[in-house]
């Protein structure tokens, strides 16, 4: 009558292995784009300290000199370095990008959470909030803001970062709706656990994952946008950025006909920043999708 | 004759991590007019043995073994004996009603398009077949029903709708899969009636894949009861109930609560979980969860062997439960 | 009650753990219609006991057994826990006496979260309210190994597990803090049929052990058997039949009992038909005794009264017009 098996403290039965670290299933791809970024960072950062040529320094090569050694991208119109241009310009296109995507996550995931989890009223007036702010024409509203409140690098990312609330938003609205119906959220408040424990303990967890992977494309998506920006001449003041400087090497058909590099190696060191933003977040996406499906 | 006889059937899915062998050394037949349970649970292999008869498995798997269908080959069949196979020769009816059925199209033009690629039916024609088909699944007032969209009908309808699709162009054989596991239990006794009395009618042959084995018990002929991709024990359903030899078919008997078990009767569980079958096959699936299990079983794979005096039935064991009971009587007396 | 009315109820003094009464389950359904998931239900549950809960889905017993826990709060009604009602207790008061009370699910990978450990989500309780008493560490770890799960693996992730598995750390979760009451949801109808009965043999296993009342809810008759001392048999928000269970299995008299027993595959018993008929809409339910659409035994009476309870038998009753049986008078 009575079984062992059942009884009997144990269950003779292992659980599935623990699968290969995250950091393995991300792949070497996903480490690569990683290391790509982490050293322009790190260029950006160091810059000052860095044993570059000064950006600012005209004649430092002949006017549009090809690369050589010492001058890695070659010189532009006016003989400046162009390796060292890229650098500095790196501090501003990253920071904006960062800022950008910070204010995306930070007040769209926040909105986004709160109205996915206690709906009501709260969630149509900031679920309609997000529709206004999509249907905004987002370039006017980026000119709109900087013309007034000045072209700095925080009213600049403000800008960017007002663009991308409404998609971060969305999506962790949309996650959080999916996993507050779980049954593990109705278990937690029968054990006790308040709201804020719920999102925080519950919920937090599940919806921080796919919206990393968006940040990343928007990180990406805020440096390109930063470049049209200084095309439409709303750069930063007196700073330098890559749109800013695509746009003065740029500028000129003489020039870019004459010496194409100046041009050139900037926007490469653009793509391969995006692309590899856009690859790392894709990974980040795939990795933990699957190991949902698996469930 | 057989209608379908199916041997030495294995599939095998190339993942990533590694081969899954997903079914190993299945046969059986099915004759005409005739019903066969295929009873099993999760990962015994049951679906993916239907699916690969109906192509519907995806390029990946890689399938070994033969299954004739009359004169037909089924794994070797030319393009244009294909598109008039499926859905003419051999339908399915899959366990959810909703994935049969697309949600933005009437019912009457589903059921109707069917008959229209197949036969090339006239519209009309094709509307009065279709009254006809909604009829015979036992539909109330099946002219308004072609007319609604499936979201309208409520489960047990759409079962019905979906059975009827599958019986448009007459197949000889229909295989239902799990078809009222989503079902109430109220409805999954009319959908398993109904199924059996058409099997009846229209004097065609049923494959009734399901985990429950009260679910075959009362309609079908034969069963086959599998276990992590092989066939564990085949046999007339009266023989499967009177004569279990296999001890897992015996477990799953036991294993579940029956009406007529007093209140508080403890169970009989199979310890352990279903097996992983990445594992590349050398021993009897059952041995991990079996009490009878010996080192013969974790070492070498039991074929399928008949039992003395029967045509019918075969086991894979090498402790075949009624032959021991039998044989320790015929001992003791002796 | 497929009709209604608390005549059901056991005597006040009899001293139910759980007295529901008059609860009433409504939700806002599509274009301004109400959908009347549970209409007037009243039952009780001594300590101690099994009530199971039965029906066809969308008759309200899942939506019961959520109503007891306030999760959400019932549209009326009351549900008195000990002497507490928890339907007028206020949102704080409510989140410490529920803890009492609680609840495994049908599903379980959805039970338990997928980015935490297994140890996580069973010391979860214990994290909320702090170790004290006899809720320390150690007492979690015997906890863990009690319901079938080595605790060397307590830092794993649920989907390493099986279904079966999960369910076993669902239990052990809801089991942490003590509870007096588990709500079974279905607690076996996702577990292959191999599984299922380690899972009702170690829920029968748990409560002697720890002493718990239970309410299980599901469509499964023979399980319902199997684990329950009294049985209630719902249909469309309403209850047709409830009391001891023996009772009712071996001496079924509503109709809609009648029927749902003879549904079940290898029962034996000739389907007369009376089922045959569709469950109508929540949105819109029948007149009267909500099951004389599809009931055999119908009459005029049917379609404009809702019956009241009546006893058939010493802890048996019955809501119906034409019951197929002789009620007595105790």
């Amino acid at each position: 009558m009575a079984n062992a098996q059942t009884t009997s403290p144990l269950l003779d039965e292992a659980p599935a292995p623990n699968p290969p670290s995250i950091a393995k299933q991300l792949g070497l791809g996903f480490w690569l784009s990683v290391g790509f970024l982490l050293t322009i960072v790190f260029l950006a950062v160091f810059a000052p300290i860095l044993p570059l040529e000064d950006p600012n320094k005209v004649a430092v090569g002949s006017k549009l000199e090809g690369p050589r050694a010492g001058l890695w991208f070659g010189a532009d119109s006016t003989g400046r370095d162009v390796f060292s241009l890229t650098i500095w310009g790196a501090r501003i296109s990253l920071l904006v990008g960062f800022l950008a995507i910070l204010i995306g996550f930070l007040v769209g995931g926040t909105l986004g959470i709160l109205s996915g989890y206690f709906r009501g009223w709260f969630d149509k007036i900031v679920s309609f909030a997000f529709v206004t702010l999509l249907s905004f024409p987002a370039l006017i509203l980026a000119i709109l803001i900087t013309t007034l409140l000045g072209r700095t690098v925080f009213w600049i990312s403000f800008s960017l970062g007002i663009l991308a609330i409404a998609p971060v938003g969305r999506l962790a609205r949309a996650q959080t709706l999916v996993f507050a119906e779980r049954d593990f959220v109705t278990a937690a408040r029968i054990l006790g656990a308040k709201d804020s424990r719920i999102i925080v303990k519950e919920l937090l967890p599940n919806v921080v994952i796919p919206m990393s992977a968006l940040a990343l494309l928007g990180m990406g998506i805020a440096i390109v946008a930063e470049g049209t920006l200084a095309f439409l001449g709303i750069s930063v003041n007196g700073g330098l950025s890559w749109g800013k400087q695509i746009l003065e090497a740029g500028s000129s058909v003489r020039n870019l006909q004459d010496g194409p590099h100046a041009a050139l190696f900037p926007i490469g060191v653009v793509f391969l920043t995006v692309l590899c933003l856009n690859y790392a977040g894709d990974r980040i996406r795939e990795v933990f999708d699957a190991k949902e499906l698996a469930l | 004759m057989a209608l379908l006889e199916v041997n030495e059937l294995a599939v095998t899915f190339n993942t990533p991590k590694g081969p899954v062998y997903a079914v190993s050394d299945v046969s059986f037949a099915v004759d005409k007019g005739q019903a066969l349970g295929i009873v099993g649970e999760s990962g015994s292999g049951k679906s993916v043995t239907v699916k690969s008869l109906m192509g519907l498995l995806p390029r990946t798997a890689k399938i070994d073994g033969s299954a004739q269908y009359e004169d037909v080959d089924v794994f070797n069949m030319s393009k244009d004996r294909r598109k008039h196979f499926y859905g003419v020769d051999i339908a399915m009816v899959f366990q959810n009603p909703m994935t049969s059925l697309n949600p933005v199209k009437r019912i009457g033009e589903q059921l109707m398009e069917g008959m229209r690629f197949h036969r090339g039916l006239s519209r009309d024609a094709a509307k009065s077949r279709a009254i006809e088909l909604l009829d015979l699944v036992r539909i109330p007032d099946p002219t308004k029903r072609l007319s609604q969209y499936p979201h309208e009908l409520s489960g047990g309808m759409r079962q019905r709708v979906v059975i009827a699709m599958a019986l448009a162009n007459d197949p000889a054989l229909l295989i239902a899969d799990e078809p009222t596991t989503a079902l109430d239990v109220t409805v999954q006794r009319d959908i398993l009636d109904l199924l059996d009395s058409l099997r009846r009618e229209l004097d065609m042959a049923l494959i009734l894949i399901t985990h429950d084995l009260g679910v075959v018990r009362d309609r079908t002929d034969s069963i086959a009861v599998m276990y992590g991709g092989r066939v564990m024990e085949t046999a007339t359903t009266e023989e499967v109930f009177a004569d279990t030899e296999h001890p897992y078919t015996q477990a799953l008997q036991r294993a579940i609560p029956d009406m007529s078990m007093p209140r508080g009767t403890r169970l009989d569980p199979i310890p352990g979980s279903p097996p992983d079958l990445a594992i590349t096959p050398v021993s009897c699936p059952f041995a991990p969860r079996c009490t009878f299990a010996t080192d013969e079983c974790r070492t070498s794979i039991p074929p399928l062997s008949a039992v003395p005096g029967s045509e019918t039935h075969r086991y894979a064991c090498f402790h075949p439960q009624g032959l021991v009971a039998a044989a320790s009587t015929v001992g003791g007396e002796a | 009650m497929v009709g209604v009315g608390t005549r059901s109820l056991r005597p006040e003094d009899a001293e139910a753990l759980i007295r529901v009464e008059n609860l009433v389950m409504e939700f806002p359904g599509p274009r301004g219609a109400v959908l009347q998931a549970v209409s007037d239900v009243s039952f009780d549950v001594l300590e101690g006991e099994t009530l199971g809960i039965v029906g066809e889905s969308g008759c309200g017993k899942s939506t019961t057994a959520k109503a007891v826990i306030q999760m959400p709060r019932p549209t009326s009604g009351s549900v008195v826990y000990r002497d507490a009602d928890l339907t007028s207790m206020d949102k704080e008061t409510l989140r410490s006496k529920r803890t009492d009370l609680q609840m495994i699910f049908q599903d379980p990978i959805s039970a338990l979260n997928p980015r935490r450990s297994v140890w996580d989500i069973i010391s979860e309780g214990v994290e909320i309210w702090g170790t004290h008493g006899a809720w320390t560490d150690a007492r979690l770890v015997e906890l863990i190994e009690s319901v079938g799960i080595d605790p060397q693996y307590k830092d794993r992730k649920p989907f390493q597990f099986s279904g079966g598995q999960c369910q076993r750390i669902s239990i052990a979760r809801a089991l942490a803090l003590d509870p007096r009451v588990l709500i079974c949801d279905e607690p076996v109808s996702a577990l292959d049929v191999s599984v299922q009965a380690q899972i009702l043999n170690l829920l029968d296993d748990l409560k002697t052990e720890h002493d718990l009342t239970m309410l299980f809810i599901s469509h499964d008759l023979a399980v319902v058997r199997n684990v329950s001392d009294r049985v209630m048999v719902m249909y469309l928000g309403r209850v047709a039949e409830v009391g001891d269970a023996d009772s009712i299995f071996d001496n079924p008299i509503h109709p809609y009992t009648q029927a749902l027993l003879a549904a079940i595959p290898g029962s034996g018993v000739v389907d007369d038909g009376s089922l045959s008929g569709e469950l109508p809409s929540p949105l819109d339910p029948p007149t009267g005794c909500r099951f004389h659409t599809r009931c055999a035994y119908a009459t005029e009476v049917c379609t404009t009264t809702v019956p009241e309870f009546e006893q058939f038998g010493p802890d048996h009753w019955v809501a119906c017009h034409n019951p197929q049986g002789t009620p007595v008078t105790l």
